[in-house]
């Protein structure tokens, strides 16, 4: 089924990123074919008229002159590539639209089907001469470029934001190295940009570098080398940026260079420890240079923090902490980091890819249900059956058994939460089955179907298999919960999970050793006489154990036993067997992995 | 008999039944045939609906498979990349000459235990990149990362290796970052002195 897509295209100065909206909603970046998400906007050609472009390209960068890679710098405007090779000029629409043909080729090798129409970002300081250049370098890319829009823009739909509600925005882009603030107003289905500024020369190298040099002159501090050769500066900026990503999640870490130089005493060892406060002094200075667009931005805009509703950051230099912390503190509004910033502009020009193409519309949005549903089993446990955040309508069954012997009915009761004791739930609504055939405890098969409509609307029937006797309990309303309830209903699961598990757990291990000991009994009573006299007796010894512990509630103890019960139960039921079905118990029925089919708790109705 | 009442329960509003010998009039049978045709498109509407949606979940699951089984393929890459500087850093070490023969033995020692880490990649699907002295620059697996003046190797051809490049099944994890040789630059000829150029050069 291959319906139109409509592909977004972050075009970036040094990087750029292609992705699309999938079948169900979701928003996918499309990885080039060396596996990655990012590709460098960088096209290099050759004599032999091959033409690089990407990764591969920036690889031979130095060693060919006929590379270029700034071309979003020069677009919109007469400047021209030269190159050599070719002796031809190309515009820099030109090459870009080598990059976006790149693109548009392995989207299409990564869909399975041709792209045609794209969305493309600009930055929204791009005036006309550079929007249309770049519209153009899409249609010699061989896409029709159906909308160009402003990168903030795509930010703020890709942070979801409506353009139903008025409101005011500001974008902080601080990606490897540029750093872009703008102000939009938001509002009447449109996107306003009222300000922009930025530093073109600050970006996340920056802090990278700092921290290179400071590496450097610890180790001139505790060794005396003074390295300044490239590969020991490579290694330095290297290990600066794995030390700032990694503090970005940990307090401190370890920057270890060993055989970084070679010394008079041989070779030269580094290595330090890095602590975030350490790393963010060092780093200080950078950040106050962050501080002067921010404040030219909002001053350009005749607004104050007060009038901006929500920050939005996007970059992938907004990971580091400090700066998060700095601008929650100057803004003094909670900030939004909901979203993939390396690929929010990006995603953002999917979205309105996906909009242009109808797709918002076409997308049906399903409820889930927002807790889980399930009966009570014996012991009081929850057994769930449809487990919360599933997709709605969906139909769900599994076979049950009786708990006594000759249990003539059973009541199926239906709760709704999150704890592992039903009682702890909520009871939405309860039935009883009867007419069940005399039998043994967990011969009856007893199928139990949870249904909910797209409306939200619970149907529960159970129906035993052998007699084909079925009743039902439709439930309505069941989310009379707000989602203040909901929410409560889970922390509590959460906060008392550790003594829910214990209890669930010392009920299992009852109800199993209840089974064993049943299975033994059952032995004992038909066969007993077949069975050898020291085994029979050492059968009736433990079968008495388990049975105590079991009454007098020894959780313990029954811990304890239940292997040499279940082993005991096992020889049991051999020497029962002869030929004849193995004592019932475990049948394969419904679940997989479960051994036992499970067993309800139902009262007996007499 | 008796007209029929809507059963308890039924959404859609059912048009009285006639009673028996009457005639219908038209315009109730124009309503029924109006309604009839609205149900017809509806039920194709949601028809094809389903069938959308059906496809769309079978083709959903094939691309999550296919993702699958590309993340299983290259689940080491990212351990891969962590491990680099340690990689790196052993090759920088063993390329060392030994000071003493109880050093060597250390370091053939250590070529040993490195040895073995590289067995246990390659079982996984790496592939080193090792340039060499005088190897062609090839922009799949290598980086050029800038260029040394020598007169020993050739122009163009690889003439340092800073470190080594590694492959994942056939996905380049690191290109190997090598120099590239540039002809050493010959110091300008002396300007001549005894007259002034009739052509000065111009400016380039």
């Amino acid at each position: 089924m291959a319906k139109e897509i409509i592909v977004g295209i972050d075009l970036g100065t040094t990087n750029s990123v292609i992705s699309v909206m999938q079948a169900d909603g979701n928003i996918k970046v499309i990885p080039n074919p060396e596996g990655t998400n990012t590709t460098p906007s960088v096209v290099a050609f050759k004599g032999s008229g091959e033409e690089i472009v990407g990764n591969a390209a920036k690889r031979q960068a130095i060693t060919n002159p006929d590379t270029v890679s700034s071309a979003k710098r020069s677009i919109g405007t007469s400047d021209k590539f030269h190159i050599s090779c070719l002796n031809k000029d190309f515009t820099p629409q030109e090459i870009s639209a080598k990059v976006l043909a790149y693109m548009k080729s392995y989207a299409e090798a990564n869909l399975g089907q041709p792209v045609k129409k794209a969305v493309i970002t600009v930055p929204a300081y791009f005036n006309d001469a550079q929007r249309q250049a770049t519209k153009d370098a899409g249609t010699i890319a061989g896409l029709d470029v159906v909308r160009i829009i402003n990168e903030p823009t795509a930010a703020c739909l890709a942070y979801g934001l409506q353009t139903d509600k008025s409101e005011k925005v500001m974008v902080f882009d601080l990606g490897g190295g540029t750093f872009d603030v703008s102000i939009l107003e938001i509002g009447d289905g449109t996107f306003q940009v009222l300000s922009t500024n930025g530093d073109t020369r600050l970006g996340g190298d920056d802090w990278d570098h700092v921290v290179a040099d400071w590496i450097a002159a610890q180790i001139k501090i505790e060794t005396g080398a003074n390295l300044t050769d490239k590969m020991a500066r490579q290694r330095f900026i290297d290990a600066a940026e794995r030390a700032k990503i990694e503090l970005s999640s940990s307090l401190e870490t370890t920057i270890s260079l060993p055989f970084i130089g070679m010394g008079p005493n041989g070779p030269i060892n580094f290595e330090t420890k890095l602590t975030r406060a350490k790393f963010q002094d060092l780093t200080r200075s950078l950040l106050e240079r962050c501080k002067v667009p921010m404040r030219n931005a909002l001053r350009d805009s005749g607004l104050s923090y007060d009038d901006i509703a929500t920050v939005l950051m996007i970059g992938g230099s907004t990971r580091m902490p400090a700066v998060q912390e700095m601008v929650a503190e100057i803004t003094g509004k909670k900030i939004n980091l909901s979203v993939n910033p390396d690929e929010a502009v990006s995603v953002g020009a999917a979205l309105q890819g996906a909009i242009l193409a109808g797709d918002i519309n076409d997308v049906l949005l399903l409820d889930v249900t927002p807790l889980t549903l399930g009966i009570e089993t014996l012991g009081g446990i929850m057994t769930p059956l449809i487990p919360r955040n599933t997709t709605i309508p969906t139909t769900k069954s599994q076979v049950f058994s009786t708990a006594a012997d000759n249990q003539p009915a059973v009541d199926v009761m239906v709760y709704q939460g999150e704890r592992p004791m039903a009682h702890d739930n909520k009871l939405l609504g309860q039935f009883t089955l009867s007419g069940i055939k005399p039998a043994r405890r967990g011969q009856p098969r007893i199928e139990v179907t949870f249904s909910i409509d797209q409306n939200g609307i619970v149907k529960v029937s159970a129906k035993d298999l052998d007699t084909q006797q079925s009743q039902d309990i439709t439930i309505s309303g069941s989310n009379g919960l707000s989602q203040a309830d909901i929410e409560r209903m889970v922390r509590e699961a959460e906060e008392n999970r550790a003594a829910d598990e214990k209890r669930k757990g010392d009920i299992e291990i009852k109800n199993k050793a209840q089974t064993y000991v049943d299975e033994i009994n059952n032995t004992l009573n038909e066969k007993g006489d077949q069975i050898p006299a020291d085994q029979k007796e050492q059968l009736t010894k433990l079968r008495d154990e388990a049975q105590g512990a079991i009454e007098s509630d020894n959780i313990e103890k029954l811990r304890e036993i239940v292997g040499r019960l279940e082993d005991a139960a096992a020889a049991a039921a051999q020497a029962q067997a002869g030929g004849a079905n193995p004592n019932p118990g475990p049948a394969p029925e419904g679940q997989a992995g479960a051994a036992d089919p499970e067993e309800a708790d139902f009262t007996d109705k007499k | 008999m008796q007209e029929e009442t809507p059963s308890v329960g039924e959404q859609a509003q059912e048009p009285e039944a006639p009673k028996k010998g009457k005639k219908v009039p038209k315009e109730k049978l124009d309503e029924a045939m109006a309604q009839i045709a609205k149900l017809t498109a509806d039920l194709e509407h949601w028809k094809t609906e389903y069938y959308k949606a059906y496809a769309d979940t079978q083709n959903l699951r094939k691309s999550l498979e296919a993702e699958a089984r590309t993340a299983a393929r290259y689940r080491s890459a990212g351990f891969l990349t962590e491990l680099l500087p340690s990689l790196d850093a052993f090759n920088i070490a063993l390329q060392n000459e030994p000071p003493s023969p109880e050093t060597k033995n250390y370091l053939i020692g250590f070529q040993y235990i490195f040895n073995q880490i590289k067995s246990a990649l390659e079982a996984e699907g790496v592939k080193e990149v090792a340039p060499k002295v005088g190897d062609e620059f090839s922009l799949d697996s290598m980086h050029a990362v800038d260029f040394t003046e020598t007169d020993e190797v050739a122009e163009g051809k690889v003439c340092k290796v800073y470190a080594n490049g590694y492959f994942l099944h056939d996905r380049l994890i690191r290109a190997a970052m090598v120099s590239i040789a540039k002809p050493i630059a010959k110091p300008e000829a002396a300007a001549s002195e005894e007259a002034p150029a009739e052509n000065p050069p111009h400016q380039a």
